[in-house]
């Protein structure tokens, strides 16, 4: 088991409106905003966004990690469908909440994302586990 | 964000304006007497996405990816359009919905509702802080920054627009108006 400290945001996939509308399935080609889905920044072999400092653990696609809002101490569980964030463009990244770490570390779909804080938030800080 | 607990207890309370059944309102009463589980993650609340087909007062008709037609009463919901606590009557057809909602006595009931939200991250490639161009590899899109949004740097909240020059990282929280303008909320910027 591993622990990662940082922000996490939202994205969308799989569905066709507005700018999803060319988001399509993501790298795993099961993305879907609807489910509790994350992008993950070390997927096999093609995707690395190792940075900022920090070296994450690969992952598989359908890999399940558990993301816990480290402000308000919700937490759930969501299956890697993509490839993201880019890490090193957000490496000072903090979230307008209790803000105890810097730097993206995760994204989530809106159906994960809402189920930790509201969307407009557009930003938590969180632990994400790794098994 | 409104838990269920607090939304369920503000309907108790009638600091909700709600036109709720009365064997919903019984079935919520129930469920507060009950202390019906409403743990911390609210585990039994559900998230509904979708395109709205039809609102009467306050139940609409949405139809998910899948195509799928869902009613969903929004009585109580706290509804973001741009920001918190707008009135219903801001929904309208053809506006793309992100939901958290609740079953009760068989009906899906949202407490939360943001109504044609995008969060979006580019490189800014025109423009400056109130409006510019966010390029995300090969989309563009037309940013409009509203006059009440947030800046925000790092964790710090600034009191004034920062200089936005062309290379900057930038996320930005806001509102889709079609063709790939986005009228925005919160701007975050390296």
């Amino acid at each position: 088991m591993a622990q990662a400290h940082g922000i996490a945001s939202w994205f969308c996939c799989g569905s066709a409106w507005g700018p999803c509308s060319q988001a399509g399935t993501g790298a795993c080609g099961t993305c879907q905003s609807s489910k509790n889905m994350s992008a993950w920044p070390k997927i096999g072999t093609s995707c690395n966004y190792d940075g900022c400092g920090r070296t994450f653990v690969k992952l598989s696609c359908g890999s399940t990690i558990n993301v816990k809002n480290d402000c308000n101490g919700k937490n759930l569980n969501v299956v890697v469908a993509d490839c993201g964030p880019n890490v090193p463009r957000f490496c000072g990244q903090k979230a307008p909440d209790c803000a105890l770490y810097a730097g993206r570390i995760v994204d989530l779909t809106p159906a994960a994302f809402s189920a930790l804080a509201p969307l407009s938030q557009g930003l938590l800080t969180c632990v994400v586990t790794t098994w | 964000m409104f838990s269920r607990r607090g939304f369920i207890q503000s309907i108790m309370l009638g600091a909700a304006s709600v036109a709720l059944s009365p064997q919903l309102l019984g079935s919520i009463a129930n469920a507060v007497a009950n202390g019906e589980a409403l743990g911390p993650n609210g585990a039994e609340d559900t998230f509904v996405e979708g395109m709205v087909i039809s609102r009467t007062g306050a139940d609409i008709q949405f139809r998910g990816p899948a195509g799928e037609v869902t009613a969903l009463n929004i009585a109580g919901a706290n509804i973001w359009r741009g920001k918190d606590g707008i009135q219903m009557d801001a929904i309208n057809k053809g506006d793309y919905l992100y939901a958290r909602a609740v079953f009760i006595n068989g009906q899906l009931v949202a407490t939360n509702l943001w109504v044609n939200i995008v969060n979006v991250s580019g490189v800014l490639s025109e423009g400056d802080s109130k409006m510019f161009i966010l390029e995300h590899g090969r989309l563009r899109y037309s940013v409009m920054v509203g006059p009440d949004a947030e800046y925000f740097r790092g964790l710090e909240k600034l009191a004034s627009p920062p200089k936005l020059v062309s290379g900057d990282i930038v996320q930005v929280i806001g509102l889709w108006e079609g063709n790939n303008r986005i009228t925005a909320t919160r701007v975050f910027s390296a």
